[in-house]
């Protein structure tokens, strides 16, 4: 019993760890976003994210209303940033996914 | 005694104040940019020719020169246009927008000069294969150079659907109305095309006309 504890103890901090430490370098985030209907749209999110230090790429697709931000090796982009660059862009985010 | 219509001379001006805010010649959605954006266009039609340039210090404003020539009266005017993002609706599939338009510049006439403005709003939705606008616009610049009111309707549909990044192209139908002076209504079918950030549009009007316009966005 003693040990079963203690390797859930032991599976819960690995996995408490793990979770941000894996949303931190996600390489790829996947951003949901109402009103993207143009291709001025997806020039606007290109322009906003790719001056950003962190991103590598950023792909638009406008049947899925994805915005795709690819990371370089070791960058992050926090969910406050991204919202606030989707905001600026006149745009709304509705959700954001990472992997 | 004819009667004074709605937007008379008097209360479109009175409004202009009021919104301190004024507009280009010529329909066009997307008056303004993402925040730290540019965008350059020119239209031609056969009223008027403009360039113009408008940068967004945020996602809801515009600010920029332009330059027009009134092919009637052969008058110009030159100044700054400033744009409002009132509302914008982001939906799923579609997007909306309401926007306060404004310019004020120098009225020019044979080397005459004199103040000028113009004020209107525009009112757009579109989807991926749909496009609907209203816009309408006051412009005082004189009788010499400009001093009407007009309004611009449009539909359009996509015959396909285009990825981002591919050509899109639109079949659309303009109508202009000068309810004032001309008292006419002008119907222009146009092509637009469009990819990246490159917009063009092309059309000849019901009185054989053509028209032009070019937008650029950076
Ligand atoms: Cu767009």
């Amino acid at each position: 019993m003693k040990k079963i504890i203690k390797n859930l103890t032991m599976l819960g901090l690995v996995l408490l760890l793990a979770a941000p430490a894996q949303a931190a370098t996600a390489k790829h985030i996947f951003v949901t976003v109402n009103g993207l209907v143009c291709d001025f749209c997806a020039v606007s999110m290109k322009k906003i994210f790719m001056k950003k230090a962190p991103v590598e790429a950023v792909t638009v697709n406008l049947t899925t209303k994805i915005v795709e931000i690819d990371l370089k090796p070791g960058g992050t982009l926090d969910d406050r940033e991204i919202k606030k660059g989707i905001t600026d862009a006149g745009y709304a985010v509705v959700g954001i996914r990472r992997d | 005694m004819p009667i004074r219509k709605p937007w008379s001379r008097g209360s479109a001006l009175s409004t202009a104040v009021l919104l301190c805010l004024l507009s280009p010649p010529a329909a066009q959605a997307r008056l303004i940019s993402y925040a730290g954006g540019w965008m350059v266009m020119s239209n031609n039609d056969q009223f008027a020719n403009e360039v113009s340039a408008v940068y967004s210090p945020t996602a809801t404003t515009g600010i920029g020169p332009f330059y027009d020539y009134y092919r009637d009266t052969g008058g110009q005017m030159a100044g700054l246009d400033f744009n409002w993002l009132a509302h914008r609706w982001n939906q799923k599939d579609s997007q909306g927008n309401l926007y306060f338009l404004s310019g004020l510049g120098v009225a020019n006439h044979d080397g005459e000069e004199h103040a000028g403005g113009f004020a209107g709003i525009e009112a757009d939705w579109e989807s991926r294969r749909y496009y609907a606008s209203y816009e309408n616009r006051y412009t005082e610049a004189g009788h010499d150079v400009r001093q009407e009111f007009q309004e611009t309707g449009r539909i359009g549909i996509a015959p396909y659907i285009a990825e981002s990044g591919s050509l899109h192209s639109w079949l659309m139908l303009q109508a202009d109305h000068f309810p004032e002076d001309r008292k006419s209504w002008v119907v222009t079918p146009l092509v637009r095309l469009f990819q990246g950030p490159y917009l063009a549009e092309a059309g000849v009007a019901s009185n054989g006309h053509p028209m032009f316009n070019l937008m650029i966005t950076f």
